[in-house]
């Protein structure tokens, strides 16, 4: 596909913001899907992508970059649920779980990640099954490191849920989360051939957390790190036309 | 002419108690000898058909007590899947009485097995003691070992301490150990992690001198912990899959029932407070003509089921007569006991746990702790910490999209 002759879809749900706050002139045309907003529930549990949705991407003629999905791992831990704990990430060694804490299998884990993503997943399967080849999926942005700013971000929303005390969980955890919420989303795009970029290198720190000047709010990355992503679309484009 | 058999009460009759009655209203209990109260904490550990026991218990406003639920941030659907609340703890299918005395044993540290951890086909960790446990197996060994600490410390510090009924089912005797010590496994190793290696694995069919020992042990470990607990044994109706005697599996499994029968009756003879229930004669009397058992003649159906729970709750029970409404489905055979698999719970500082439940209930008073995952429904399910974490992340998202 050239560039100049076709139009970007970027379907997702809330970390398509990053891209969406990038300036209009800046890199290739595109379109935004708010990808629940443009499935049917299938009787089976799975989702199949609305006509309308359908011929609105076919007009836009280019492939489809999926920003869906990307926040079960906050969903299950960006704050402790009722007690804390940490987990063996057999991929992370050297991120061992805290001395003390409550460890919970990787495997149960890994279901609750998935459970609380699943939804998200049947909307990449939903666009994967109407334009098979056509669909490219991106990481979502690495966790933020600092507890001290998140604990002070999420105050007021905890608050107002019913959970005034609340600990954000520690960096190695949500870390380690974020592997397996990417680890289910490559494995889903691994069963459907389906290229997955991982989070732009320059966005994170030695650590491999998001870069101060990347944060939006507690689980979401800023236009900046949307520019990013943006280049690393045309980037893919370059090197594997669609 | 006068003689003892002229003045028995109907149930010793056969003709009486068996022949005539409708199916459905034979009653082979008669009496038991104490009746469990709401109040009184029921641990159920055994072979697979204690799991239908725990199940009813649930079910039915009786204190089936789960000392080992999972981490209270997971959602009850994915703690029925990886095996909490199938008992009272995570201990999977405890098919043998040499494994029950080898488990206080091991919670106690006075065994420590050599052979303790097993692989599987997919390269993962096996806990050899509750191979089942862990959908997929453990990640890493030490994944393994902490999931058993926590395991040991459900047991120390609160089913055993605070079982005031405890609902054991004798399931099987023939058994595979280890030559070194003697280490009791519940599935043959190879079958479901491990490698079967002759030098090193041996065949054991149980006698009943071997069972009562076993129990006694147990039963004194138990009430080691807690010298007020009652124990009531019942005897696993479902035939065994298969033996590893050479001979046919129903003169194995005809020899299996009856050494655990005769051990229970031992048992429940001579030690204090421990009762026997014929859920076994219920299930396999012939007065059924078989009609408790699905068409694999294993799986046991959830009439005979109904008729068993109905029976505990009417003798062994205040206030309840009915069997719960809601009856779970029959086990699947596959899932039973022999070298067949079965399913089947962590947990951290008690001090911590107290105070994440004081934490959790302010946060949540209408949510108070999870509940047995088995008998928790969804639509009765309040919203967990996790559910009401997805609103907030979700008011998070809806306003990082509000310009969409």
């Amino acid at each position: 596909m050239r560039r100049d002759l076709a139009k970007l879809t970027i379907a997702g749900n809330s970390h398509i913001r990053s891209v969406k706050s990038v300036g209009r002139d800046s890199g290739p045309a595109r379109q935004f899907l708010w990808s629940s907003n443009h499935v049917i529930d299938e009787p089976d549990g799975g989702k199949r992508l609305k006509p309308e949705t359908i011929a609105k991407v076919r007009e836009a003629g280019g492939p489809i970059f999926s920003l869906i999905g990307g926040n079960g791992h906050n969903v299950f831990g960006l704050v402790y649920p009722v007690q804390p704990f940490d987990f063996h990430h057999p991929d992370h060694p050297e991120r061992p779980p805290a001395a003390g804490a409550w460890i919970i299998p990787y495997e149960q884990v890994w279901d609750s990640v998935m459970r609380r993503s699943l939804t998200r997943i049947n909307e990449l399967r939903a666009f994967v099954a109407a334009f098979p080849g056509r669909v490219i999926h991106l990481e979502s942005p690495p966790p933020i490191p600092s507890q001290k700013w998140l604990t002070a971000q999420l105050a007021e929303r905890m608050a107002s849920a019913g959970i005034p005390d609340y600990e954000v969980a520690a960096p190695s955890v949500r870390y380690k989360l974020w592997r397996v919420n990417s680890a289910i989303f490559r494995q889903e795009c691994a069963r459907h051939g389906i290229p997955f970029i991982p989070a732009p290198t320059e966005a994170c720190d030695a650590e491999g957390f998001l870069l101060r000047r990347f944060w939006a709010d507690p689980t979401h990355a800023n236009a900046k790190y949307g520019a990013l992503l943006l280049r690393q679309m045309t980037e893919h484009l370059d090197v594997t036309p669609v | 002419m006068s003689h003892p058999y002229k003045t028995i009460p109907a149930y010793q009759r056969w003709s009486k108690a068996v022949a005539a009655p409708k199916a459905n209203e034979v009653d082979p209990v008669v009496a038991f000898p104490y009746r469990i109260t709401p109040d009184d904490r029921i641990v159920t550990a055994g072979s697979c058909f204690a799991q239908h026991i725990a199940r009813y218990l649930a079910n039915s406003g009786y204190g089936y007590y789960v000392a080992e639920q999972g981490h209270p941030g997971l959602h009850p659907a994915i703690r029925e899947k990886h095996g909490y609340g199938l008992f009272s703890a995570r201990y999977g299918n405890i098919y043998t009485s040499r494994q029950f005395r080898q488990l206080f044993e091991r919670v106690l540290g006075t065994f420590e097995p050599e052979e303790d951890v097993w692989t599987n086909a997919q390269g993962r960790f096996v806990d050899p003691f509750r191979p089942t446990v862990q959908p997929g197996g453990f990640h890493s060994v030490e994944e393994l070992r902490a999931d058993r600490a926590l395991h040991f410390e459900a047991l120390r510090d609160r089913a055993f301490p605070k079982a005031e009924i405890f609902v054991f089912t004798l399931g099987l005797t023939e058994t595979w150990v280890s030559r070194r010590d003697g280490a009791a496994f519940p599935l043959c190793p190879g079958v479901e992690g491990g490698e079967f290696d002759p030098e090193r694995h041996a065949f054991v069919n149980l006698t009943v001198d071997e069972v009562v020992a076993d129990m006694e042990a147990a039963i004194g470990y138990l009430r080691g912990f807690n010298p007020r607990a009652r124990v009531i044994l019942t005897v696993s109706p479902v035939p065994l899959a298969a033996t590893a005697v050479d001979r046919h599996v129903l003169v194995s499994t005809t020899l299996s029932k009856s050494v655990l029968r005769v051990a229970a009756d031992i048992l429940s003879r001579t030690i204090p407070d421990v009762a026997y229930f014929p859920s076994y004669e219920i299930i396999t009397g012939t007065y059924s003509r078989g009609a408790y058992f699905a068409s694999d003649l294993r799986s046991v159906t959830d009439a005979g089921v109904d008729h068993v729970m109905r029976l505990f709750f009417e003798h062994a029970t205040v206030g309840r007569a009915e069997v719960p409404a809601a009856a779970p489905a029959a086990m699947p055979a596959a899932a039973m006991p022999a070298a067949a698999p079965s399913r089947n719970h962590g947990r951290a500082k008690t001090g911590l746990i107290d105070k994440a439940r004081r934490l959790f209930r302010r946060a949540a008073p209408a949510t108070a702790a999870p509940a047995a995952a088995a008998a928790t429904t969804a639509a009765a399910t309040p919203p967990s910490f996790v559910d009401r974490m997805e609103e907030v992340t979700e008011a998070i998202c809806e306003e990082a999209m509000l310009d969409r």
